[in-house]
């Protein structure tokens, strides 16, 4: 029930999440070890997934169509979205189902607040930040490797891509959570993080018809493969803007599927 | 006292009441369960595109056996699961791990026992998709497993030697909360590690001679690949044999590196509950 006279402009929603950062900051003190584990962690995730894309290409140079380096640049990519993706709404969304099972749900709706967005990020996890240096470093291996190739036209058009691919990110996740509220313990979080986990390599792997697929229907491509080629300068300025208008359409979707699920949600957590 | 030994002879009639609550449990979720299976083997879809992607353009290893290998996995892979890190490391933490310490029976009889329970209905809902990835596997001409009923056997073996290193492996670490109050970066760092070296990212075949001796040594190889290596049918008998006796020295030992750490931890443990 939204308060008369009381008007969310987007500084209201950056205030909350900026107050909200910073809680989550102080709390991730509490436990100074964890942040030991996570970057162990890290290095141990950076090094198998070496490991992994050295075996894959064996001897050969090219793997589908991508060299090495840029094999990595698409990693990279993908362990920067999936990690920070999960730093910021990830673990709201995760946590979710418990809010509802347990009726704390109820107190999201009451808040003058859009409820899918205060659901997704009223907590920031920093350990996740942690995790993220590993795109970090395959994305910075990537551009060593490639000196003196670049143009700024292309760096630019990496940088929307990657804006894009975290909204794709954030829709998928949006979507598939929001029948939690309908149909609590129903796996779906579980199932959108596999099926991103197929865009960690580049998507000349599947077969043509399922690529058709992830360009379309299910558009996982644009989560790694086209911010990476438009770093790569494979595709233009037209990809970054059919990538965006369907980010935003499909935002838009996993917000109108948020409300009817609200609708359908019967508060019976407690 | 007396009532513990006769529990204790017991033993088979508590596991099984368990693991059929357990059953029933996942039955009652079972939608859950379906969603997870299916992105469960989206994942292991995703792994044979880029092993089998690999096969073809490097000539490194067969295809067909990469492939193979995978689709066992949907089936041998459910088998093998040990929620312990999970469920074992929660119940430390919010102190109800106190109620199975009270309980007339160890308390890894209730963890074996939700672990049966929880896997054998995870194999039921899994034979529809190993079917299909067998038969579509088979339509392309890569399925090379041909059912051997000796090797079957061996794998049936190799499958109960497996989970049971794994629950040991589980429950070691689980003990780790009685020192450590925030597990959850310990836990997925656990998980990193036993799903890489149980070769479900990188099947062994793929790897130089110096990383196979490695992963052979370590107990983790025993969790999930060595049951489907010895179903693929290509090991030699020797390979099979010591890959069974580094297997028993291992569930020797971490049997007892477990029995020691229990006695040395739960002294530790405070059950407050957080």
């Amino acid at each position: 029930m939204q308060q008369k006279g009381y008007r969310t402009t987007i500084w209201r929603y950056a205030r909350i999440w900026f107050l909200n950062l910073r809680a989550s900051i102080k709390k991730s003190n509490t436990y100074k070890g964890e942040i030991v584990v996570r970057f162990l962690r890290t290095i141990f995730i950076l090094g198998i997934q070496l490991l992994l894309l050295t075996l894959v290409f064996g001897n050969s140079e090219i793997y589908v169509g991508w060299t090495k380096a840029e094999a990595y640049l698409v990693m990279g990519i993908w362990n920067l979205l999936n990690y920070s993706g999960w730093a910021f709404f990830g673990i709201n969304l995760e946590r979710l189902e418990s809010r509802v099972l347990s009726g704390e749900f109820d107190f999201t709706l009451l808040k003058p607040l859009s409820s899918a967005w205060f659901s997704s990020f009223y907590d920031f996890s920093t350990y996740s930040v942690i995790s993220s240096l590993s795109g970090v470093a395959l994305i910075a291996y990537y551009f060593v490797l490639e000196w003196g190739t670049f143009t700024w036209e292309r760096i630019l058009l990496g940088c929307g891509g990657i804006i894009v691919a975290f909204v794709f990110w954030y829709a998928f996740y949006l979507l598939l959570a929001s029948f939690t509220l309908a149909n609590p313990r129903n796996g779906f979080l579980a199932l959108v993080k596999e099926i991103l986990g197929l865009a960690k390599y580049p998507v000349n792997i599947y077969s043509n018809s399922i690529q058709m697929i992830f360009f379309t229907i299910l558009p996982i491509a644009f989560v790694s493969t086209v911010p990476a080629s438009l770093i790569i300068g494979r595709m233009g300025v037209s990809f970054l803007i059919i990538g965006a208008g369907l980010a935003i359409l499909f935002v838009r979707f996993s917000y109108w599927v948020w409300k009817q699920n609200v609708r359908k949600y019967v508060s019976a957590g407690g | 006292m007396k009532e513990k030994i006769n529990q204790k002879s017991n033993f088979k009639n508590i596991l099984k009441r368990i693991t059929k609550m357990f059953f029933a449990q996942e039955f009652m979720h079972k939608e859950q369960l379906l969603v997870w299976i299916i992105a469960d083997i989206i994942k292991i879809a995703g792994l044979c595109f880029v092993w089998a992607a690999s096969a073809r353009m490097t000539g490194n290893m067969d295809q067909g056996y990469v492939i193979t290998y995978y689709v066992m996995m949907i089936l041998v892979g459910k088998l093998m699961q040990d929620i312990t890190p999970e469920n074992g490391v929660r119940q430390i933490l919010n102190g109800k791990f106190s109620n199975s310490l009270l309980k007339p029976m160890s308390y890894l009889t209730e963890y074996l026992g939700s672990n049966m329970g929880s896997n054998f209905f995870r194999l039921i809902v899994s034979i529809p998709a190993f079917g299909l990835g067998m038969y579509i596997t088979n339509r392309l001409g890569f399925w090379i497993v041909d059912f051997n009923p000796y090797l079957i056997l061996l794998g049936l073996f190799a499958v109960v030697l497996g989970f049971l290193i794994n629950f040991l492996l589980g429950n070691i670490f689980a003990m780790l909360a009685f020192y450590n109050k925030n597990m959850e970066g310990m836990r997925i760092f656990y998980s990193n590690i036993t799903a890489t070296f149980s070769g479900e990212y990188i099947p062994f075949v793929a790897l130089p001679l110096v990383a196979l001796f490695t992963v052979q040594v370590l107990p983790f190889r025993y969790t999930l690949s060595f049951p489907i290596e010895i179903l693929l049918g290509r090991m030699t008998n020797y390979d099979i044999g010591l890959g069974f006796l580094i297997g028993i020295v291992w569930l020797i030992a971490l049997y007892i590196i477990y029995s020691i750490f229990f006695k040395i931890s739960i002294k530790k443990y405070a059950a407050e509950g957080i």
